[in-house]
Order: C-alpha cells, then sequence, then structure tokens
C-alpha cells in the first residue's frame, strides 16, 4: 500500500469552503457546514492552490514518501490548456503522482436522458483531461450535502438508488474509452451496502472503489465491518478519522480528527484491505483529515507522520 | 404493545439536568437548549399526573421511573406516588436503578471493595420498585464512562470490572419479587459488547432494554442491533435520533420526536414484533430533543404511535 495525499485535507486552505467575505463565512450554511463549531484557522490563501499542493507534496514526498495525490478540478479548470502543462511539469519536478481525478459532474435526480444531454458532455472532457495528465484512477463522489441517505425526499430509496444507477452506468461506459481506472467512494451519502447496490444495479464490471474510512462512521456504519463487504473492488483508499463523542442525553456527533487521534481501527481496516483487495501493493491511501481546529498542513503532517510510525510496516513507501 | 412514557423524556422538567455547569454543555453538544416551560415544584407528581391525562387520550398505559435518592427516602413522597399510579391505573413495568456515586466514586469500574458501599442504596431502590409492583429493574449504563472507545482503560478491562460488579446486583435482585434485570444498550457499547457482558454474567434473569435509536450512536443499524440482541430483548424504549449534517467535518446525531428522525420505526417494530418479545410487554417513549417543550415532545410522540402503529398498541 501507498500513502498519498487527498486535496481535501486542505479545503479550507484551497477556498473551497469559504473563499468569501468575513460576512459570508458567518452565515447560515457556513454554520451548517461546521456543525456551528468556529473554524480556527490562520493562513492565508495560496495563490494558486494545485501548484502549491503539488509543492507540499513532494515536500512530503521527500520527508515521509509520499506517492501521490488525489486532487478534484473546478469547472474553469477544463479551459486552460497551458494550465494542465504547467501542472504536469511541477508533478515532475516533486516526483509525484496524479492517482486520483476527483469528477466535479457526478449523480443528480434527473432522468438517464436528461443526465446524458445536460452532463456527459461535460463528464467525458473531464475524463479526457484525466487521460491527458495522466491519472492513475477518476473517482466519483456524489454531492453529499443534497445527495443523502438521510435526507427526506419524495423520491423512495429504491428509486433514487435507480436513478443513480443509470447515472452511474453513462459514466462507467464512457470511461472505458480511457486507461484509468473507473471508482466510486462512499462519500458520506449512501452507506456502502447502498452504493453496491446502486453499482450492482448499473450492470458494469468496470467499476471499483474509494473506500473512505470516515465517510462510513459519518453514515453511521462501522468502517471495520463494511470494509470487508467492499475490500474485494478497493483499489484506493481515503484515510480519514473519526472521534466518536457520542454518549450524552441527547445525541452525540462524530467529527473529524488528525489521523490517529480518533476511534478508528486502521490496523484492523489495513489488514483487511491487504488480505482481501485486488492488488494490496498497488492499494493507494490518501489521507484526508477534515478538522475544524488548526492549521490543514500542520495536521497533514501529523497524519502522515503517525501512518508512518505506527502502521508502517502496511506501507511501501 | 403497550404504551408507556419514560421519566426520561422529561430530563430537564424533572431537574435531572441542570442548566448550568460544564457537565450541562458537554450533554447538550455545546449547544444552547432552549426550553419554555417552567419547572413543576414536584416533578414526579406533576410527571405522573399528565400520563394520567395521557392514558385517556393516547392509550398511556404505565410509566418508568428512576428517582434521585432522597426522594424515596421520604414516605410521604413514596406513599403518594404509589397512590397517584394506583388511582390513575398506570403500572411502572420498570423501574430504573441507579447506582450512588458519593458511595462509590468509580461505579461500575470500583474493585470489589469499592463497590459495596453501593450495594446499600441499590437495596432500598430494590425496595422501592416492590412497593411499585414493578417486575423488572433497568440499569442505564453510562455511556461517558462505560465507553468502548475510551484510551485510558480497554473494552475488556471495563467489562470485566463490569461484569462482577452486575453479579453482586443480581445477586441482591434475587431476594426481592424481581423477574428480571434489563440492561440498556445506552449508547458507549456495541450490541457485540453487551453480549460479551452477558455471557460473562450468565443469569438468566438478564435481559435488553432495547432503546431503537441508541444503536446509531455506535455506528450500528438499528434492525442490525436488533437482529443481533434479538432474544435478550424483554422491553424497548421508543426513541428517534435525527442524523444531520453530513459535512465535510462529520455529523451530529440528535433527539427528536418518534418519526421525525433517521430511524426506521416500521421496519424495526415490525422486526421486533415478529422476532423478539420485545413488543409483548411495554413500548416506552422516551424523547430527548433539544429545544421546545420536552412534554409536546411527548405528546407528538404518543399521536405518532398511536396514528401509525394502531394494530400494535
Amino acid at each position: 500500500m501507498k500513502v498519498g495525499i487527498a486535496s481535501g485535507s486542505y479545503i479550507f486552505t484551497a477556498g473551497f469552503i469559504h473563499d468569501a467575505s468575513l460576512e459570508e463565512r458567518d452565515s447560515k450554511q457556513h454554520r451548517f457546514e461546521l456543525l456551528d463549531a468556529p473554524l480556527k484557522y490562520y493562513e492565508p490563501f495560496p495563490q494558486e492552490f494545485l501548484i502549491w499542493f503539488i509543492e507540499r507534496a513532494g515536500y512530503y514526498h521527500k520527508k515521509y514518501g509520499l506517492y501521490g495525490i488525489h486532487t478534484w478540478l473546478r469547472p474553469g479548470d477544463l479551459e486552460k490548456p497551458d494550465y494542465w502543462e504547467e501542472v504536469k511539469r511541477v508533478m515532475k519536478e516533486n516526483n509525484i503522482v496524479f492517482t486520483h481525478y476527483g469528477a466535479p459532474l457526478t449523480f443528480t435526480y434527473t432522468s438517464e436522458d436528461y443526465f446524458r444531454a445536460n452532463y456527459m458532455p461535460t463528464i467525458e472532457r473531464h475524463m479526457a483531461l484525466a487521460e491527458e495528465i495522466g491519472c492513475e484512477i477518476y473517482n466519483i463522489a456524489g454531492p453529499n450535502t443534497t445527495w443523502n441517505r438521510f435526507r427526506a425526499y419524495t423520491l423512495s430509496m429504491d428509486k433514487r438508488l435507480r436513478l443513480c444507477s443509470e447515472h452511474l452506468r453513462l459514466m462507467a461506459q464512457a470511461a472505458t474509452s480511457y486507461k484509468f481506472k473507473f471508482t466510486i467512494e462512499n462519500h458520506a451519502d449512501y452507506r456502502v451496502k447502498e452504493i453496491l447496490k446502486i453499482v450492482e444495479m448499473s450492470g458494469c464490471d468496470n467499476i471499483l472503489m474509494n473506500f473512505d474510512t470516515g465517510n462510513a462512521a459519518i453514515v453511521v456504519e462501522d468502517p471495520v465491518e463494511v470494509v470487508k463487504l467492499v475490500a474485494p473492488y478497493t483499489i484506493c483508499a481515503h484515510i480519514k478519522d473519526i472521534k466518536i463523542d457520542a454518549p450524552t442525553y441527547y445525541g452525540g456527533r462524530f467529527l473529524c480528527t488528525p489521523i490517529g487521534k480518533g476511534d478508528i481501527d486502521f490496523r484492523k481496516i489495513f489488514e483487511i484491505l491487504a488480505d482481501k483487495s485486488p492488488s494490496p501493493s498497488d492499494l493507494t491511501l490518501n489521507i484526508e483529515p477534515h478538522t475544524l481546529e488548526g492549521i490543514e498542513d500542520e495536521i497533514v503532517d501529523e497524519s502522515l507522520r503517525y501512518l508512518k510510525e505506527e502502521l508502517g510496516d502496511f506501507l511501501q513507501n | 404493545m403497550k404504551l408507556g412514557v419514560s421519566y426520561g423524556s422529561y430530563l430537564f422538567t424533572s431537574g435531572f439536568v441542570s442548566d448550568v455547569g460544564p457537565s450541562h454543555k458537554h450533554a447538550t453538544l455545546g449547544l444552547p437548549m432552549r426550553y419554555y416551560e417552567p419547572r413543576p415544584d414536584r416533578p414526579l407528581r406533576w410527571f405522573i399526573q399528565k400520563q394520567a391525562e395521557y392514558r385517556e387520550k393516547y392509550f398511556v398505559r404505565g410509566i418508568s421511573l428512576s428517582l434521585p435518592l432522597p426522594d424515596f427516602q421520604d414516605q410521604a413522597i413514596v406513599k403518594e406516588t404509589v397512590d397517584l399510579l394506583k388511582k390513575n391505573e398506570l403500572e411502572v413495568p420498570l423501574y430504573k436503578i441507579e447506582l450512588d456515586y458519593q458511595a462509590s466514586p468509580h461505579g461500575y469500574l470500583s474493585t470489589e471493595q469499592e463497590f459495596s458501599p453501593c450495594m446499600n442504596a441499590l437495596r432500598k431502590q430494590m425496595e422501592m420498585a416492590e412497593h411499585l409492583n414493578s417486575k423488572l429493574l433497568g440499569i442505564d449504563l453510562p455511556g461517558r464512562v462505560l465507553n468502548r472507545y475510551r484510551k485510558d482503560i480497554t473494552l475488556e478491562k471495563q467489562l470485566e470490572r463490569l461484569s462482577e460488579n452486575l453479579k453482586h446486583i443480581f445477586k441482591l435482585a434475587k431476594s426481592f419479587k424481581i423477574d428480571g434485570i434489563l440492561l440498556t444498550n445506552h449508547a458507549g457499547y456495541k450490541s457485540k459488547d453487551i453480549l460479551n457482558l452477558v455471557n460473562r454474567i450468565r443469569d438468566d434473569t438478564l435481559g435488553v432494554n432495547f432503546s431503537v435509536a441508541n444503536p446509531l450512536l455506535n455506528l450500528e443499524d438499528p434492525i442490525d442491533a436488533a437482529r443481533e440482541l434479538g432474544p435478550l430483548i424483554r422491553m424497548v424504549t421508543l426513541n428517534d435520533l435525527k442524523v444531520i449534517g453530513t459535512t465535510y467535518y462529520g455529523c451530529r446525531i440528535l433527539g427528536v420526536w418518534l418519526g421525525k428522525g433517521s430511524v426506521d420505526l416500521p421496519g424495526l417494530l415490525f422486526y421486533l414484533r415478529e422476532k423478539t418479545a420485545g413488543t409483548h410487554g411495554f413500548g416506552l417513549i422516551e424523547t430527548t430533543p433539544l429545544e421546545g417543550s420536552e412534554d409536546r415532545a411527548v405528546v407528538e410522540s404518543l399521536k405518532y404511535m398511536t396514528e401509525n402503529f394502531h394494530g400494535y398498541l
């Protein structure tokens, strides 16, 4: 198994959470995203996040032997061919592999025809770009705040899963024209069994899994139990730790922490992946610690150090 | 199933949860608690009278109780409670016993010697249960202390100490007219941990008071948990929790009225009725909303049960 970083580790630094004004940062939506807790970051935003991120990954390559990165792309990025040449150059310079391409468009609750006509052309352009910049994996992850098993919908669960399987089929079929592998992630939206059902209903055999350890907990399932179900399809994973802060009269909360500071049993998970995944030596483990407080880059460093020191016996890098 | 209401639905009204101090902030997950009713002067009497009212409207047939030590040492309160229950034809199917933490600060994690001072208060509570004609005792394990995620004491060590201390309670209960002692899956431990505990104690009177929503707090699906604990379930606590805010940083799971949360209550009650003895007795409503009126939460939950599960009741 090889360790990498998901750019989700830097959602604030990247401006993904809030590149807005201070007033907007205190908005209802912002407060919702942050579980009503204050966010305490102190770094300035880098001018160009992706280049900055690759250079940080290069630093961690030297420090911990980091293998690669998983990053998402913004819609406007497609229009900048020169930029991608620059990205490739910086990747090479820093000895970093682009392991995953995080697809910006995934599922909606629209009909198959609507999805084909309105979403697939852009998705295919993203796939072409992913191929061009040498991504090993094209990963799709549902838009979890709207596409979520716990929200009340007028559509039944079966109907929702059926619609998603139709979209997934279109994307998986398009992916067969490229060299990258195609994965779906449990993105704190549906439970693993439900994701596996979507995959089964799609009828495609080229769909593999990007298993996220923390997202399983966020939809209230035990990652150690569900990794047993997905390990045979898992070619990459997001490593996220969660503190189970539950036993109060009024409920509880599950909060992300630096890797090693939460309650997820990574040793057991890695044992299962090493035993059951299709190719354990090629499996990439991209850390993605989403912590509410502190400096994101320091949390990445702490998390990588933990993996190296405590779970180094599973790692090749 | 007969409907009952747990005194635990009135944590704030009864004065059990205070509105001050750091433990309050923790208990409420750092959120403000917003209740609007004044606290009654005599919460227990008020509670029983309320449930007597709901007996007529919503078929409430019983209550579960857990009384603070001073209350059941006051004979006037005991007599009034017994009389009120009798007059209003309300049963107490489950009497929840509490440890006297002043006598034994380490509670269920005490050594045998440390635990023995608790026995006096436990004996008095069992006498109280007899007074109230309760055939079942309930134990809500304190999830903050008895918690599989603690890093400073292993799960194995916790279960070892806990089972030894529970054995003393089971032994004491043999001297009373008690049919069983039910452990609540009260967060902190997963179903498999409770099974582990049951195997250590090995007592025929041991059962489970299955709280339908609590498995969510332990990364378990309630129906899977019911399947695991099935044969042991002898009573059901009806609560609901809503999983909210699937965000980048985690999620929050909060107490809501029955039917408003993330528990598949129809599926779960169907399973419990078909596969366990759990719904043959009482279903005790226990709502824990952070906002609004605690009594309204009970009423809305009673309405939900009577409107949607009439055939069960």
